[in-house]
């Protein structure tokens, strides 16, 4: 059941009437049903490996909590489970074919029933749910009293399911807790996120890539100005992700639960720290937390200086190379990750070899200097992230040349234009749903827009899933 | 939990809704005027064509030709309906011209065969030509391959889906509504690929065969010539072979046939055509003449049943050895030779060349 499909529209519309009715522990119960039917849609076996993760880190975190000694290898037992499911769904493809006349003969069936339960939508972000939730347990940072409704319904959360946001166990479970009311404020906001999710998916994220001849990222040679064309790719990725994720905030808001921002206007920002601090917030949080402070701090307890080179590299290098393994198991992956952290790496040698003003007080042109510089980078960083190694070279090599440089299509302006135009509305008011504030008036011309031109979009002969429900 | 509950989660006060309202005044406001400036000639003269929201190219073109047609001439006599082999086997102009030598009536046909239609699609297209445009005669015309598995399912998606098909043929949506009534919607519709890759090569595409298609839906174009005077080769000719390969007549496109004879009655003479073969297309078959038979046998059945017309042609129509254009279809030549030997046994019928009462025949 796809997101923008009408059927997920009843669906959510069915769920939310009777969750109205119900008490709170009853709403909790009542969203797991329906989380685990709504995975279900996608495949029956899916909701059988979703219960299986939850039960294994239910009674390791359980354990955790109550375990004096041995915790550590607990700890890793855990993650090690987690990860393993998560590597036999990078690396399904892969040890899928090799496997597949071994696991047939073997059970005496059909081999792909048993491999494509190691391929599950979105199980990459119920791992590093899990994962987060097992770190915290073990910190003593989740409540101490064995709920596993609310842990089964933390990774569950139908909108949430697909492709996150990357939610922390501590608030989420807090939420389910708490009284949850949807008062007349709470369903406007959550009407603006869902139109500007369905705006910045359907008819800005689609379009754009629509747009891109499939030729460009296979067979770059071929096709002129491919340089505008990863121009408008990073800006499909981005509207595409980003209007996911206000999508589902806004559905969940529709039952009281908060989730997490993902975006904030991240083409904005003026050096790659803030980029990763406005780009898929969730996972780059994530990372920073589980990744990045730890061996931070592991390698400050060895040597203080901030000069020390182990204690400059080695946390960024780490924090994006396992940001590029999340997203995937190719090589490619791995690049896209490295050239992150080298870029972090460089930003941060370059910060202390010249200390400059703190980022407020800095002139209007460094800011639009820094906004180019880091879109730039993240840009040719976006090469290797949509093609494998060897036609990434070869798209390098074309964007050596002036055909590589062509102007970029005016179709295209068409939808970036208004794409940067939400950016800017929501940075100035620090508000994604901004339009809220508007005069009565401005306010109605917006919503008319955006519903004409959904109705529009709807009209065309495209349908593409979300980017990130492939991760 | 009742709204008011200080314990229910769903907590509203009943909204002015002056958003919603002032909202809908903008979205009339410019539709409004769009619909209005799409109905008047403006637009044509823009050089903008309407759809019908299907993404068969000669499809919308067919159906923007008869609709002109029937315009023009206020009534529409015969109808011609298939797949490719109708729509390159049959020139409108030269059959009238045959019915005018021998009958000295004219006739107004029209060529609505689709490149790539079933048999059953086929069928909720002659249900939509007869609702919309009331012909005399509605000629379906077919081969043998058309009933085949591999023929059932080509262009479905692209035709008997489309909600506006929908829409005529009785199953009414939101959209197909829209695409019936609103000639804003519909100018849109042809425009709503702006943004795929393929959008300009699919409009030159479109304008190319646009301008290539005669005002009786005839396609001009199809030249070439396949010397068929020797048996197929398998190596050379895979592809037609590969066609036929699993023949056998599909349950749905029986059905299919049956529901386009019903039609006959209120008005309306149904005909069935064998659209002619050369004899040497039957090695093609798996099982030579014993599968041609069958196809023959349910066109015969389904014409004794349902008591409509059937023109058999193999072996008896006149095309050339140098009419056709490949092992299924005729090329202009072998089109207008058969267009005219069809035109005298039209000729034959009685009268079809009349016009209904009234100021024409179109809904």
């Amino acid at each position: 059941m796809s997101l923008t499909s009408v059927e997920f529209a009843l669906f959510v519309t069915a769920v939310l009437a009777v969750y109205y009715l119900l008490p709170g522990r009853a709403q909790c119960g009542w969203l797991l049903l329906a989380s685990y039917v709504f995975y279900g849609t996608w495949d029956w076996r899916f909701p059988v490996a979703l219960a299986g993760l939850t039960a294994a880190n239910f009674v390791i975190g359980r354990r955790l909590r109550v375990a004096r000694q041995a915790r550590r290898p607990l700890l890793w037992l855990g993650i090690g489970i987690n990860l393993a499911a998560l590597a036999g769904c990078k690396y399904g493809d892969v040890l899928g074919a090799a496997l597949q006349p071994l696991l047939a003969s073997a059970a005496h069936t059909d081999g792909d029933v048993l491999l494509r339960l190691a391929l599950p939508v979105g199980l990459s972000f119920q791992v590093v749910q899990a994962i987060g939730y097992l770190v915290d347990s073990s910190r003593g940072q989740v409540a101490a009293e064995d709920d596993l409704l609310s842990f089964a319904l933390y990774l569950a959360y139908f909108p949430k399911l697909l492709a996150g946001p990357i939610e922390r166990p501590r608030p989420f479970i807090q939420q389910l807790r708490a009284a949850r009311v949807v008062d007349n404020a709470a369903l406007a906001r959550s009407g603006a996120q869902i139109l500007v999710g369905l705006v910045r998916k359907l008819a800005i994220g689609d379009s754009l890539a629509a747009m891109i001849p499939d030729a460009a990222f296979t067979t770059p040679a071929s096709v002129a100005g491919v340089g505008g064309w990863l121009v408008v790719y990073a800006f499909a990725l981005y509207n595409d992700f980003a209007g996911y994720t206000s999508l589902v905030r806004g559905v969940s808001g529709l039952f009281g639960i908060e989730l997490s921002p993902n975006f904030a206007s991240p083409f904005f920002a003026r050096n790659l720290t803030e980029f990763w601090n406005r780009w898929h917030m969730s996972l780059s949080f994530w990372l920073r937390d589980y990744v990045y402070l730890p061996l931070s701090r592991a390698l400050l307890r060895r040597n203080l200086s901030r000069y020390n080179v182990p204690n400059l590299v080695a946390p960024p290098l780490a924090a994006m190379l396992a940001c590029g393994l999340w997203h995937g198991p190719g090589l490619n992956m791995v690049l896209w990750g490295a050239l992150h952290g080298v870029y972090l790496v460089g930003e941060r040698v370059w910060t202390l070899a010249r200390p400059s003003r703190p980022l407020p007080q800095r002139p209007w042109w460094r800011h639009a200097l820094g906004m180019g510089r880091v879109f730039a980078l993240v840009v040719l960083a976006l090469i290797p992230f949509r093609m494998p190694l060897p036609i990434a070279a070869e798209f390098v090599a074309a964007l050596g040349t002036a055909r590589g440089w062509g102007g970029l299509d005016p179709r295209a302006l068409a939808c970036i234009v208004p794409a940067v135009w939400i950016d800017w509305v929501q940075a100035r008011g620090r508000d994604e749903t901004v339009f809220l504030r508007w005069s009565p008036m401005a306010r109605a011309a917006a919503l008319a827009v955006a519903l004409l031109v959904l109705f529009l979009a709807a009209q065309r002969d495209v349908d593409a899933p979300f980017v990130y429900q492939g991760f | 939990m009742r709204t008011n509950d200080p314990r229910a989660t769903l907590r509203l006060r009943h909204p002015r809704g002056t958003t919603l309202w002032l909202a809908a005044l903008c979205l009339a406001v410019p539709l409004s005027v769009c619909e209005t400036v799409a109905r008047t000639d403006l637009p044509q003269r823009w050089g903008l064509v309407p759809s019908v929201g299907s993404s068969h190219r000669q499809f919308e073109i067919a159906l923007r030709r008869i609709e002109a047609y029937v315009a023009d001439e206020g009534r529409l006599d015969c109808v011609f309906l298939g797949s490719s082999v109708v729509h390159r086997g049959i020139d409108p102009a030269a059959l009238g011209g045959a019915y005018r030598k021998h009958t000295g009536r004219t006739i107004r046909c029209f060529n609505f065969g689709i490149q790539g239609v079933s048999v059953a699609t086929s069928s909720r297209l002659a249900e939509l030509l007869a609702r919309r445009y009331h012909p005399r005669l509605l000629v379906f015309g077919s081969t043998a391959r058309d009933y085949s598995p591999y023929a059932q399912h080509q262009v479905k998606s692209q035709v008997a889906t489309v909600p506006w098909v929908r829409y005529y043929t009785g199953a009414v949506s939101p959209k197909g509504w829209l695409a019936a009534h609103s000639a804003a919607f519909r100018y849109y519709l042809t425009y709503r690929n702006w943004m795929r890759a393929d959008y300009a090569r699919a409009m030159a595409t479109r304008a190319e065969e646009d301008r290539y298609t005669t005002r009786e839906g005839y396609d001009t174009r199809r030249g070439g010539r396949l010397d068929v005077r020797g048996n197929p080769n398998p190596r050379t000719q895979g592809h037609y072979f590969g066609v036929l390969r699993d023949f056998t007549i599909v349950p749905e496109a029986r059905d299919g046939l049956r529901r386009i004879a019903r039609l006959q009655g209120s008005g309306i003479q149904v005909a069935l055509l064998e659209m002619p073969i050369t004899p040497t297309t039957i090695p093609f078959f798996p099982n030579g003449e014993r599968d041609y038979a069958q196809f023959v046998d349910v066109l015969t059945t389904t014409a004794r049943d349902t008591g409509v017309l059937l023109w058999r042609t193999f072996g008896v129509a006149p095309v050339p050895f140098d009419g056709w254009r490949d092992w299924g279809h005729l090329n202009t030549k072998g089109a207008r030779v058969f267009s005219e030997w069809l035109g005298g046994q039209m000729a034959a019928m009685p009268d079809v060349s009349v016009a209904a009462e009234g100021p024409g025949n179109r809904s």
